[in-house]
């Protein structure tokens, strides 16, 4: 019997798309180059100086390959639970920021959404500024991550897919 | 499961540390500061920068980043003999600027080369400048200007809290 789709997987879908969308985005944009995006980790200094070189190869390639399998809907609650990880970590330096009173530019997305140049999207995701309004971006991700993690990529995706191949075939 | 939930984290994790470690030893090495050059200064009539550069009045002269006055800066501004580039966020830069000068934020740097690089001369004198203080994104305009080819890159210290204690002109 066929499982019909019930609102948590069109929901799924779209928070897949949106959360695994925007990690992919930034982190092509961090890949891009990652002197740029090293002195922007520098800025937060929060980083040992010589782990950041890494760190600037690191944080692109976990965005890149998780936002990828969030797209793809695979292995979604591990992957969900590994960004939002890293998003307390983000969230975390940029609270401290905002604490701190440290003029610091986010790297936040790349500098993608100041880029773009959009009205309120530019302000909410944007990368000049490190405000509360940063904080509160992280937060609908962090949102986003923990859905995904409690509820799974719904039935329009990989995990779906191969659980159904490695079920054992009804009587 | 959670042996598998971990197993799988594990994967993730180290499929992503072995990509970096990858990426590390493949390109070009990052590397966050360089030497700090010394600028070819265009010559001036400002005393102040005649007697910190030590150099005759009519003649181009070296000078290290702190002996760069307001002052010079507004003459070669004048001139337009350099070119003054404003790393304050575009917020800050609309409020007020030195003249003619660029707002290149250091975010603009993250994802790739910043169009406003095209309307500069890489061999000018250019001249960085933030909010003073413990303001550091004019270092790394600077170290990203370097990076991009530009050879006379040089900081004004003083910042913008310079610019206004000097008196000097304001655009909006």
């Amino acid at each position: 019997m066929s499982q019909r789709p019930g609102w948590w997987d069109a929901a799924a879908v779209l928070l897949r798309i949106f959360a695994g969308g925007m990690f992919v985005i930034a982190g092509v944009m961090k890949w891009q180059d990652p002197l740029a995006f090293a002195l922007a980790i520098e800025s937060f200094k929060l980083a040992p100086e010589i782990a950041i070189p890494f760190l600037a190869h690191l944080f692109p390639t976990l965005e890149i390959l998780g936002g990828g399998m969030l797209l793809a809907g695979l292995w979604t609650k591990e992957t969900s639970a590994t960004l939002l990880a890293v998003t307390v970590v983000f969230t975390g330096a940029i609270i401290w920021v905002i604490l701190s009173g440290k003029p610091v530019s986010c790297g936040c997305f790349g500098g993608l959404f100041e880029r773009l140049n959009i009205p309120v999207i530019s302000a909410v995701f944007g990368s000049s500024k490190i405000t509360w309004l940063s904080a509160l971006r992280n937060g609908i991700f962090l949102g986003a991550f923990a859905a995904l993690w409690w509820r799974g990529g719904g039935i329009a995706s990989l995990d779906h897919l191969l659980h159904k191949k490695t079920e054992p075939a009804a009587a | 499961m959670p042996s598998t939930f971990l197993l799988r984290i594990t994967i993730i994790l180290c499929a992503s540390v072995l990509l970096a470690g990858a990426q590390w030893a493949t390109r070009k090495p990052i590397v966050l500061r360089t030497e700090r050059q010394e600028a070819v200064l265009p010559p001036t009539t400002s005393s102040a920068a005649n007697i910190e550069a030590g150099s005759e009045r009519d003649s181009e002269m070296t000078a290290d980043p702190k002996a760069i006055t307001a002052a010079m800066i507004d003459e070669w501004n004048r001139n337009g003999e350099a070119a003054i580039v404003d790393a304050r966020l575009a917020e800050e830069f609309a409020e007020g600027r030195i003249p003619y000068a660029y707002n290149l934020p250091f975010g603009d740097f993250l994802g790739g080369r910043p169009a406003v690089l095209d309307e500069l001369d890489p061999a000018q004198l250019t001249i960085i400048y933030c909010g003073g203080g413990d303001c550091d994104a004019s270092h790394k305009v600077e170290r990203m200007l370097i990076e991009y080819g530009f050879t006379n890159v040089v900081v004004y210290l003083p910042g913008w809290p310079g610019w206004l204690e000097y008196g000097g002109e304001v655009e909006k």
